[in-house]
């Protein structure tokens, strides 16, 4: 009404773009101020808690006492706080259209300050990247952008708070878009720059302009050092291996406590770390001053390999018992002690000449972020950053792509989707968004589905089975698919009298499923595997049945896109 | 574009002016524009509002920092000070974990750094000492304490070049001006008695030379140079500066035994003797210069070749000394077992070359052939050089001889 009377004014209106922009540096300073004051009050808390020089008691006790808390907190009121917080922010890029309730950075900052400054050996960036994608979707649904703008947002957030948390800006823009987008050629990458430089000033305006790490001046002294340098990736490898496959049996041992135990179970975590710390007090928290030590040979070669391995059972401990704090500095504490270690012992053995050992625990950092994080890319980025030295890149590239080779050879899923997968949420990986043509499974799926209850006899489950004329049948219900049930297995249960017997005794083993994002190709490829009927379910929460595809709903499709 | 978007088609439901979303009572329900005038919207002045409160949580931040740094810098005192009462008692591998924590706490502190590599050092972690102080130089090059700590640490490897480097380095680096002259003199003489350890004599003495120059108008360093040159078997320039002492300080008994000891090198005996007579009669318990003056008086009693004897006289020496050396030799002999073939073979030799000698050592013999009392001379120089070798201790008697024989090897009458 009154716009047409008014141009300038209409003109002073700023268009979704322009907000876009102004808040991407706004997410840019917030959310690297919060990554600051995340990183301070951490500090802060373990001196508070633990003094300069803590009794046996205060080391013992502190990461009890805190973990019962955290646990308290996060069962209570911030379930979505557990763990790193990368995995949750990929969730909620990809599944959750960039949704990320306001509770769940304030409850990541409260939680994980609580964790890692009792001691606990976990990281701060992967909680950084949570609270500053937290940050940036609230913001985002508080300026009312549309959904795919707070979707967009929510990268920008987290590049924003790595940034700040590791003094990286670009390798922060490119765990944003290797890690969290999954897509390096992601258009988003302008916004990502903008806030990770942003934040990165307001950093080092606070913390001043000194580099997280004092890095040694690296030099390749001889190429025959090369090989050294391989070693050291295939040991990486091994050691990315250990941790990936350590973490995630432990976790899942913790998963199968009793529900109830969840409040004590980072407690439990607790109880050992603290134990852990009576021996190795340097693997507390998150341990970057020893990597710095690594890096310029403060350290014992025999101390930097106990460390390793105590780190190693630590940061599992900590992480599967359900506290809140990351993997990514962990991974480069391993890798800086590992590195250091087999660097003094080739510069006094080898039979060539060797550059110093801190060249190696820089590699060694490099080696063990891509064997665990899996992101090999900004792993080489990361370094080359913090040396700004391009003599590194060579050996480095060896390094991590041995290492990354090893990890992904004998644990084919990276860690954070592993990590997802064990709370039954299934990241789509760009390979399956993809791969195929433009027709998916929600195309092409049925949700006219038939369940079989978990408790029902096998004799009802068989009727059921021949009335429907079905080769297969699911147990369970909507929300909770419990497994599926064969025509064949049925009728060889009938036939030896155990009709009477609960059908969930004779589930199918080895079926697989799909998700309702996944190409038609991948349905029919999997289609075979199953017996005669592929469930399709939810990526949020892989029980919860969305439909269904049977060998019928497979041929209308065909008869109703005659073209494909 | 927006305002067309309002108003393209008049008989639709009235749209939102800027997002095209259907206005629900007169307002957008997406992005809740009332539509009324309003040059500046809702998300400009929530984006002004977020800049604005975003200045205190900077500043708040920035505080905490602050605070953050101060508390930092107070733990790495209290772990220096820690480090330094273990090593006081002697808890070195307590020391490097206190000053481990204090360069953790404060990476930047030059002194902590330095600590901690001295602390690797002394607890037998050369290699993580040597990367440290590395380090440390990288952003101090030119800092003596670094280059003396890297020098000693490639010294005790036993690495020359490397060690002169940083020990060079060291001295033409900063001190503090006013120590800087003693504690210059004193890496001076710390790199020259590493040299000479390590057989480096040529090197060494022309650090000696610098270090002589420099010396202050003070008995003790010149006493302290003239060891070193004497170490370095410039016995010459040793005398010059146990004489400069004397000079300064006439009845230093440590100089006077210097003197004595520099000029019994030089083959200049009577004034060993006067020298050492002196520095005794200052200092009686001096040992080695009681030993010398005996060796010293040995050798100006019994040496038949001293200018001004008679013949008898230099007979009577000669056989003596003759006669000491054939029961060296026969008493080194009967413990052959213990040496090798060769110097059996060595010590037989000589036995039988004595027996022929020894008939000819008469006087009257001496009288016809004057050149008979150097072969003398040389033999038992020679019995006493082969059963050094074989049977090990000397007396002082033999040292006499070894000396008035090697005063003589050179053609000396």
């Amino acid at each position: 009404m009154s716009l047409p009377l008014f141009p300038l004014a209409q003109r002073l209106r700023i268009r979704e773009n322009q907000i876009f922009l102004g808040l991407t540096v706004l997410i840019g300073v917030i959310a690297g101020l919060a990554a600051v004051l995340f990183t301070l009050a951490i500090e802060s808390t373990q001196d508070l808690l633990f003094g300069f020089s803590p009794s046996w008691w205060r080391l013992l006790v502190v990461p009890l006492a805190a973990s019962l808390g955290a646990g308290f907190l996060l069962v209570r009121f911030f379930p979505e706080a557990r763990g790193s917080g990368v995995p949750q922010t990929e969730a909620a890029f990809h599944l959750e259209q960039g949704i990320i309730p306001a509770r769940v950075p304030i409850g990541k900052f409260l939680t994980g300050v609580l964790c890692v400054g009792s001691g606990h050996s976990l990281g701060r960036e992967g909680p950084s990247v949570q609270i500053g994608a937290g940050i940036a979707s609230a913001m985002g649904r508080w300026f009312k952008l549309s959904p795919s703008r707070v979707q967009n947002l929510v990268p920008v957030g987290a590049a924003a708070a790595l940034s700040a948390a590791f003094n990286t800006p670009v390798a922060a823009v490119l765990f944003a878009l290797e890690e969290i987008i999954g897509d390096m050629n992601a258009a988003l990458i302008g916004s990502t720059v903008v806030a990770s430089v942003t934040a990165v000033i307001v950093e080092r305006s606070i913390l001043g302009h000194d580099a997280l790490f004092r890095v040694p001046a690296y030099q390749l002294v001889h190429p025959v050092e090369l090989i050294a340098y391989g070693a050291l990736g295939v040991a990486g490898g091994l050691i990315s291996l250990l941790f990936c496959k350590g973490l995630l049996r432990a976790r899942q041992w913790f998963l199968h406590m009793p529900s109830r135990s969840r409040l004590f179970q980072p407690a439990m975590g607790g109880l050992f770390i603290g134990i852990l710390l009576l021996f190795f007090p340097e693997v507390m928290g998150v341990g970057y001053e020893y990597v710095d030590q690594a890096l310029n040979g403060g350290l014992v070669w025999r101390t930097m390999l106990l460390l390793c391995f105590a780190k190693l059972a630590a940061t599992i401990i900590s992480y599967a018992s359900g506290n809140a704090g990351g993997i990514f500095a962990p991974s480069l504490y391993l890798g800086a002690m590992l590195g250091g270690a087999v660097g003094v012992l080739v510069h006094s053995f080898a039979p060539f000449p060797t550059g110093e050992p801190g060249a190696y625990a820089l590699v060694g950092m490099g080696a063990l972020f891509a064997g665990i994080i899996r992101a090999p890319m900004t792993s080489v980025f990361m370094v080359f950053e913090l040396t700004q030295d391009y003599q590194i890149l060579v050996p480095l590239m060896v390094a991590n792509m041995l290492s990354f080779l090893i990890s992904r050879r004998y644990q084919p899923v990276p860690i954070y989707h592993a990590l997802l997968e064990q709370d039954h949420i299934h990241l789509p990986p760009s390979g399956t968004r993809l791969a195929g043509g433009a027709v998916r499974v929600r195309q092409l799926m049925t949700q006219d589905i038939t369940f079989v209850p978990e408790e029902a006899s096998v004799e009802s489950a068989w009727r059921l089975v021949q009335a429907q004329s079905a080769p297969c049948l699911l147990v369970g219900s909507r929300p909770r698919l419990v497994g599926l049930v064969s025509y064949p297995t049925l009728q060889q249960a009938m036939e030896s009298g155990k009709s009477a017997e609960p059908v969930s005794q004779f589930l199918t083993d080895g079926w697989t499923h799909v998700h309702p994002d996944h190409s038609v190709e991948v349905a029919l490829d999997r289609f075979r595997q199953n017996p005669g009927l592929l469930p399709v379910v939810s990526r949020r929460e892989t029980s919860r049945v969305e439909g269904v595809i049977t060998r019928q709903t497979i041929l209308n499709f065909l008869e109703s896109k005659p073209e494909m | 574009m927006e305002s067309d978007r309002s108003t393209q088609n008049t008989q639709d439901a009235p749209r939102c002016s800027v997002c095209g979303s259907p206005l629900k009572a007169g307002s957008c329900p997406r992005c809740g524009d009332t539509g009324g005038f309003q040059w500046i919207r809702r998300e400009t002045l929530l984006l002004v509002l977020v800049a604005v409160a975003s200045v205190p949580l900077y500043l708040f931040t920035r505080e905490v920092a602050i605070r953050n740094r101060e508390r930092k810098a107070l733990a790495a005192t209290y772990w220096h000070q820690r480090g330094q009462q273990q090593l006081v008692s002697g808890d070195t591998e307590g020391a490097i974990v206190s000053f481990h924590r204090s360069t953790v706490n404060d990476r930047e502190n030059f002194q902590y750094g330095l600590e901690l590599a001295k602390a690797l050092a002394a607890g037998g972690y050369p290699e993580e000492a040597r990367l440290a102080l590395l380090r440390l130089r990288d952003s101090a090059p030119e800092d003596s304490e670094i280059n003396l700590q890297l020098a000693r640490l490639v010294a005790s490897r036993g690495n020359v070049r490397e060690a002169v480097r940083y020990y060079r380095n060291a001295l033409y680096g900063v001190w503090p001006t006013e120590t800087a002259a003693p504690e210059r003199r004193e890496v001076r003489k710390e790199l020259i008695e590493f040299l000479l350890e390590r057989q480096e004599r040529t090197i060494a003495l022309s650090e000696l030379l610098l270090l002589s120059s420099e010396l202050p108008l003070d008995s003790g360093p010149h006493i302290e140079v003239a060891w070193l040159f004497l170490r370095a078997d410039d016995s010459q320039q040793a005398l010059a500066h146990f004489l400069k002492a004397l000079e300064l300080d006439p009845k230093n008994e440590t100089a006077l035994a210097g003197a004595g000891e520099s000029s019994f090198y030089l083959r200049d005996y009577r004034n060993a003797r006067r020298y050492l007579r002196a520095a005794l009669a200052q200092q009686p318990s001096l040992e080695n210069a009681s030993q010398l003056l005996e060796i010293t008086d040995l050798i100006l009693s019994r040496d038949p070749l001293a200018s001004r004897l008679s013949l008898p006289e230099r007979h009577r020496r000669l056989d003596a000394n003759f006669t000491h050396a054939l029961q060296r030799l026969e008493s080194c002999m009967e413990r052959q077992t213990e040496s090798t073939e060769a110097h059996v073979s060595d010590l037989q030799t000589l036995h039988q070359e004595a027996r022929e000698l020894q008939p000819k050592l008469q006087l009257r013999s001496l009288r016809r052939d004057p050149g008979l009392i150097n072969e003398g001379v040389d033999l038992a120089y020679r019995i006493l050089q082969a059963t050094h070798r074989s049977c090990g201790e000397r007396s002082n008697l033999d040292q006499a001889l070894v000396r008035i024989g090697e005063r003589y090897q050179g053609g000396e009458t």
